[in-house]
């Protein structure tokens, strides 16, 4: 390991002793070394942002069909750490840096906080008016609906929470496979052995004397989550248990494959829908 | 084609201080802007009991929350949501937003989420504009 400066480790002292707050900048693994084949059926952040582009042009012109002003909220966002790693979170805590910041909290920025409040400052301060045509109300299509028919226009008919029913099923199936079984077992005694007493990484993270929503983070949440971290990488879990999703996944994709085919037009159909509004 | 979110939310009732939401029995299937609300039945409780809880922040941890004015635990029996909280809420399977997770997509309703992916016992965290 290499030295620190009394400086830094007076500073992990400090905030160990007395609990953090959560700050800015979570750090974790690279996004393309948990990539899931189901990951291409879904919309990037790039896709998304044109999405939510045209969808923003097709409000504004039917809350003005309906004789109504709107400002919306910025359709396109720089990436957050999700939309560059989708996977981040999957297997729980992953990497060191994260666990020291934030323990088991979610690894939210200040500035993610305050765009959040942003938005949310801005719906609130809808009048009646808007409200009534932006939402659907009593059977009657707000502009937001209208707006996602539109995009949706000519996307062929199925089931809309396949990808999602299948994503978490993987999740749920891949967690019983004998090899990941395996691993949390050895999970397990790693943590016993440091002192921490907890079935499965998800046990440590559902401890109910964590408070997951509050500002403070204490350092015995810290110092369980850190561990975790470590005892996943002793154990090869994340690994393990990646590759049996790669795995299953690929299963998946071939045995649902007219449902795969689906989703891909899917995709492409709602970001021609959404180049087409875009393009006037 | 339905284009929103799954299953089961077991909404935070949000603690003292927060947010929203500790006011007398909403109208049924009411949901103001600013909020992310969930109802116990289908239909936004229309015809049952009008059991609601509305968020307007992150929620991480959703196992021990109530129905407002009411002590029946949410867990698990969320059976309809509806989003205007003017951005996209992300809903994840596991405390502390772990797990997999799915979108409520930003102005859109569902009234029926029993059939969904989400499902009973697989959503415990709800981010919000994320």
């Amino acid at each position: 390991m290499a030295p620190r400066s009394l400086a830094a480790i007076a500073l992990l002292l400090t905030l160990a002793a007395c609990g953090t707050t959560a700050e800015a900048g979570p750090t974790g693994p690279v996004g393309s070394e948990l990539a899931l084949p189901f990951d291409v059926y879904r919309l990037g952040h790039a896709d998304e942002s044109r999405i939510k582009q045209a969808q923003s042009l097709l409000v504004l012109r039917c809350m003005r069909s309906r004789g109504l002003e709107i400002s919306l909220p910025d359709s396109v966002t720089a990436p957050g750490p999700l939309d560059l790693s989708p996977n981040m979170r999957r297997y729980g805590v992953l990497d060191d840096a994260t666990a020291l910041r934030y323990g088991y909290h979610f690894p939210k920025t200040a500035d993610e906080a305050a765009s959040s409040r942003e938005i949310q400052n801005w719906s609130s301060k809808l009048t009646d008016q808007q409200r009534a045509a932006l939402y659907t109300e009593d059977g009657k299509p707000g502009c937001a609906d209208q707006a996602d028919t539109d995009i949706a226009k000519d996307v062929p008919d199925g089931d809309g929470d396949f990808l999602t029913s299948q994503d978490f099923d993987s999740l749920d199936e891949s967690a019983k496979n004998a090899d990941v079984v395996r691993a949390k077992a050895s999970w397990q005694e790693c943590m016993a052995s440091a002192g921490f007493h907890y079935a499965d990484p998800k046990a440590a993270i559902s401890d109910p004397q964590w408070d997951l929503d509050s500002a403070t983070v204490p350092r015995v949440e810290v110092d369980t989550a850190r561990a975790d971290v470590r005892c996943k990488e002793s154990s090869r879990l994340v690994s393990v248990w990646h590759d049996v999703e790669v795995s299953q996944q690929h299963q998946v994709i071939e045995r649902e494959a007219a449902q795969f085919e689906r989703l891909e037009t899917d995709k492409r159909t709602r970001l021609a829908n959404a180049d087409r509004i875009l393009a006037g | 084609m339905k284009r929103i979110v799954s299953g089961a939310l077991a909404a935070a009732a949000v603690l003292a201080g927060l947010t929203a939401m500790a006011s007398p029995a909403s109208a049924v299937g009411s949901c103001d802007s600013g909020k992310f609300c969930l109802f116990e039945n289908n239909d936004f409780n229309q015809g049952n009991t009008n059991h609601w809880l509305d968020l307007t922040r992150d929620d991480f941890d959703l196992r021990n929350n109530y129905w407002t004015g009411s002590n029946d635990s949410i867990d698990n029996e969320t059976s309809s949501v509806k989003n205007r909280i003017g951005c996209n809420v992300q809903l994840w399977q596991d405390v502390g937003g772990t797990g997999a997770h799915t979108k409520s997509i930003s102005g859109t309703d569902d009234g029926f989420l029993a059939n969904n992916a989400i499902g009973d016992n697989r959503l415990s965290a709800v981010d919000i504009c994320a």
